[in-house]
């Protein structure tokens, strides 16, 4: 396993966020993390990242017990991520913005520079202040940035995130090219689902911090309890359970 | 044991203004999210004004607040649109431009004072200067007595408006989130313009309290603005009911380290104080700030 | 000749008549100069922090304060002038690290407040502890060579000016301060160890204050709190890193000479006056209003922005 988590538990103040989370990640493989808003899916790529340090559970990185470590340190053991409202350094310039997340300098950043801008489009842009981008170009500067630190773990959070459905069909493309290009294994956050279905191997479902489903796509697509937390139908008896205890 | 209550009594006493002071600041920043640098100038011209008005007509200047609130709260009225301005135009970081800017009109305003009234110091006196009442072996100056009941008026009359008129519902709910109160019929543009009037208007007010209390003079003012930030970061920024707990507590300290440690002792310890509790709870000891 | 070119040489002949400046002018002008130069290096050090990191101190001021009551103190005790300004640098440099690690968890105007009141609690501090010197300050003995000093506040000075040029606007590690004013969250997860970086652009802000400091105290002679530690040291350097342009190497230059000659102009025609104020003020209040880039700002034409991104793309950014 690339990542195990191990009963996570995130408390804001009074508020549970996530409880007892558990999921495995296979290396090489796309996973999806899907749920209602509000489920507790950023969070957790809070708490992978080492952005806030859970309450109680575990996590651990091909072998290494990450939990509780500092953001950078998690950065550094090979998990980069992307944000759901993007987070540029908006009056960096496109190379900068790739360069100076780069953890050594000289030749070899230089032609990895070269052939993220390449890869992503950017070319046009390099020099350019990324605030002054369209935002499609900056979608996919932010995903370019976080490869430029060489994970081996990538988590896209929401990355279709106010795309019409042809660039919603490019972005696809581009993650399919990610996972051919380099050796990584991503973890995916997205209300598409037209999109998760194509993209992903396997998904995990969230509803109210915990998980109520993992699976094969077909078969979580067939699961009673995650349509009803999507459709909001049932979404009220999952409530009713959980006042109950 | 005598000297402890009278400790007790004086700094609840100037606490009082303290609240007066930091209701307004608090209030300031809720509404526009403008910590403004210059409350302490605000303090040092309401109680200048006072000084030249209460020598020129012989009034009380008990008898002038009214007039004082007025006065500020215009000044403060025409100000405001300016520093919109500010906020409007630097929308990514527009807290430290406008503190910034406050920051100016602070320099600008003492600059002027020292220019026009120089360094002397002045004394306002009121009807009940030299008085004070004596019960079971306490004294109490009638002064600071006045002075603490009208500030507390004040203060009770701001939460009522704020609490029971319509446009007070209004700024609360703009305090909140700003685009509500736009929903209730009320320009937002109004109701920051009345806001920082309001609390120019209060600030004014305490300076003239404070005034009678202490003497007067134009370098009083940065005194004021670190019992403004002290009382607003302490009572967490922008909550007014930590402003009025913890200006009572900065009245306690003030009074207590001045009695037990030494009267130079009282800003060191209020700055380390402010300090620390900025360090380890930046929203406030009630943790009701923002 | 390449603009490179003409730019170094360019450079070369300024250094060159900043260096025959005291045979130039009378010893007045070259005390005022002295005073500018000082001024300079303070806004730079102001702006590594604020301008290309952008956290805004409003206490700055205390450096200064510290590496002046810090070489003070030792050339009291007997230390040759030289041995008591590495020191005094050392102490600054250090001090500042050990209050950053803290001070920098704090954002925006929290952080601005906690090092107001940090400096204004230096201030007090030295006006109880044993020996400062109290209210009254401590002197030194004189060392009347208005050379020495004009050499020795242009070479920190310089250095400063240098240390923004080479690591600031030209390393990577400059680029990664950027990153942290642009945003903070996104460095620490992209594995830029934020805290660290913080900390050491804090100490290094505080460093050249602290050596300029000290020699300001052994030029002046005579130091008190209300001299060297008083909050208009750090509301000068705010306001001449603003006026000039923040995150500019340019910008507290200009803002430092423009600003620090005007009131010595005023000084000259008007002798000691509180009108100074008032003018710093406005001052103040009109670059926030109307010129929130600074004087340089005036003079750069804005590169690349938006060229050949249609106005519909320019809305999909802004909405």
């Amino acid at each position: 396993m690339l990542l195990s988590v191990k009963g996570l538990t995130h408390y804001f103040g009074g508020l549970r966020a996530v409880n007892d989370f558990n999921m495995e990640i296979e290396k090489g493989i796309i996973q999806g993390l899907i749920g209602p808003n509000g489920a507790g899916k950023t969070t957790t790529f809070n708490l992978i990242t080492g952005m806030h340090v859970p309450t109680s559970g575990e996590i651990i990185f091909s072998g290494d017990n990450i939990t509780g470590k500092p953001a950078y340190h998690i950065a550094g053991k090979g998990i980069a991520r992307t944000f759901q409202n993007l987070k540029l350094f908006s009056r960096l310039t496109v190379r900068e913005n790739i360069r100076v997340v780069q953890n050594k300098q000289g030749k070899d950043a230089a032609a990895e520079e070269e052939r993220l801008i390449k890869l992503f489009e950017l070319e046009k842009y390099a020099e350019y202040r990324s605030c002054d981008l369209p935002y499609g170009a900056q979608r996919r500067l932010e995903i370019a940035r976080a490869l430029a630190i060489k994970p081996k773990l990538l988590l896209l959070d929401e990355p279709a995130a106010g795309m019409n459905p042809s660039e919603v069909d490019n972005l696809s493309e581009l993650i399919n090219m990610i996972i051919k290009e380099f050796d990584i294994t991503i973890l995916l956050i997205e209300h598409q689902m037209r999109m998760v279905m194509k993209l992903c191997h396997k998904l995990t479902v969230l509803n109210f911090g915990e998980v109520i489903a993992t699976g094969a796509p077909r078969d979580i697509l067939n699961n009673s309890g995650v349509v009803e937390a999507y459709l909001g139908k049932g979404g009220a008896s999952i409530r009713g359970k959980r006042s109950e205890r | 044991m005598e000297l402890l209550i009278q400790t007790i009594i004086n700094g609840l006493l100037i606490g009082g203004i303290y609240i007066t002071i930091s209701a307004g600041f608090t209030l300031c920043f809720g509404v526009l999210h403008v910590i403004d640098f210059a409350v302490g100038e605000w303090v040092m011209l309401g109680a200048f004004i006072t000084f030249i008005i209460s020598t020129s007509t012989h009034i009380d200047p008990f008898l002038l607040l009214p007039l004082i609130f007025v006065m500020f709260f215009i000044a403060g009225y025409l100000l405001q649109p300016t520093l919109q301005r500010v906020i409007t135009k630097n929308k990514s970081n527009a807290l430290l431009m406008a503190l910034a800017f406050t920051f100016g009109i602070s320099v600008l305003f003492k600059g002027a004072a020292l220019t026009i009234w120089g360094f002397n110091e002045r004394n306002l006196v009121t009807i009940l200067s030299g008085k004070s009442i004596s019960l079971l072996g306490i004294n109490i100056p009638s002064l600071r007595l006045g002075t603490f009941v009208f500030a507390i008026i004040i203060t009770i009359v701001f939460l009522w408006f704020l609490q029971k008129t319509r446009f007070g519902l209004a700024v609360r709910a703009a305090a909140e989130r700003q685009d509500v109160a736009g929903l209730m019929g009320i320009d937002s543009n109004m109701i920051n313009k009345v806001v920082y009037a309001i609390y120019t208007g209060l600030t004014a007010c305490s300076g003239a309290l404070i005034g009678a209390i202490f003497s007067i003079n134009t370098e009083m003012g940065v005194r004021y603005t670190i019992f403004a930030f002290f009382v607003v970061v302490a009572g967490g920024l922008g909550s007014i009911e930590g402003a009025i707990v913890a200006g009572i507590l900065l009245g306690l300290l003030n009074s207590f380290i001045s009695v037990y440690i030494g009267g130079q002792y009282v800003f060191l310890v209020l700055f380390l104080f402010l300090y620390l509790i900025l360090l380890a709870k930046p929203k406030g000891l009630l943790g009701k700030g923002w | 000749m390449t603009k490179n070119n003409k730019a170094l040489v360019g450079l070369l002949l300024a250094g060159i008549a900043m260096l025959m400046l005291p045979l130039v002018i009378s010893s007045f002008w070259l005390r005022i100069v002295t005073g500018a130069i000082m001024w300079v290096g303070l806004a730079q050090s102001w702006n590594m922090l604020a301008g290309y990191m952008g956290y805004v101190s409003f206490g700055h001021g205390a450096f200064f304060g510290i590496g002046a009551y810090v070489t003070a103190i030792l050339m009291a005790k007997g230390l040759p002038f030289i041995g008591a300004l590495v020191l005094a640098a050392l102490v600054t440099a250090l001090f500042a690290a050990i209050i950053g690690q803290p001070t920098l968890r704090l954002q925006g105007a929290y952080f601005a407040i906690a090092t107001w009141a940090f400096a204004e609690g230096i201030r007090q501090l030295v006006l109880v502890l044993p020996f400062t010197g109290g209210a009254n300050g401590m002197r030194m003995e004189a060392f009347l060579n208005e050379n020495f000093f004009y050499y020795s506040m242009l070479l920190v000075s310089a250095a400063a000016v240098a240390v923004t040029y080479f690591l600031f606007q030209k390393a990577v590690f400059g680029l990664r301060v950027r990153a942290i004013r642009e945003e903070e969250t996104a460095s620490q997860a992209l594995g830029l160890n934020t805290t660290a970086i913080k900390v050491k652009v804090f100490a290094l802000s505080a460093l050249f204050p602290g050596i300029l400091g000290g020699v300001y105290a052994y030029w002046i002679t005579y130091i008190h709190p209300e001299s060297v530690l008083t909050p208009l040291i750090a509301d000068q350097m705010v306001v001449m890193a603003l006026l000039g342009g923040l995150g500019t190497i340019a910008g507290p230059i200009v803002g430092a000479m423009v600003l620090f000659l005007g009131n010595r102009i005023l000084w000259v025609m008007f002798g000691d006056t509180s009108f100074y104020l008032v003018l710093l003020g406005l001052a103040i209040a009109i670059v926030i209003l109307f010129l929130p880039d600074g004087i340089v700002s005036l003079f750069t034409r804005k590169k690349k922005t938006g060229e050949g991104i249609s106005k519909e793309n320019v809305r999909n950014i802004t909405g």
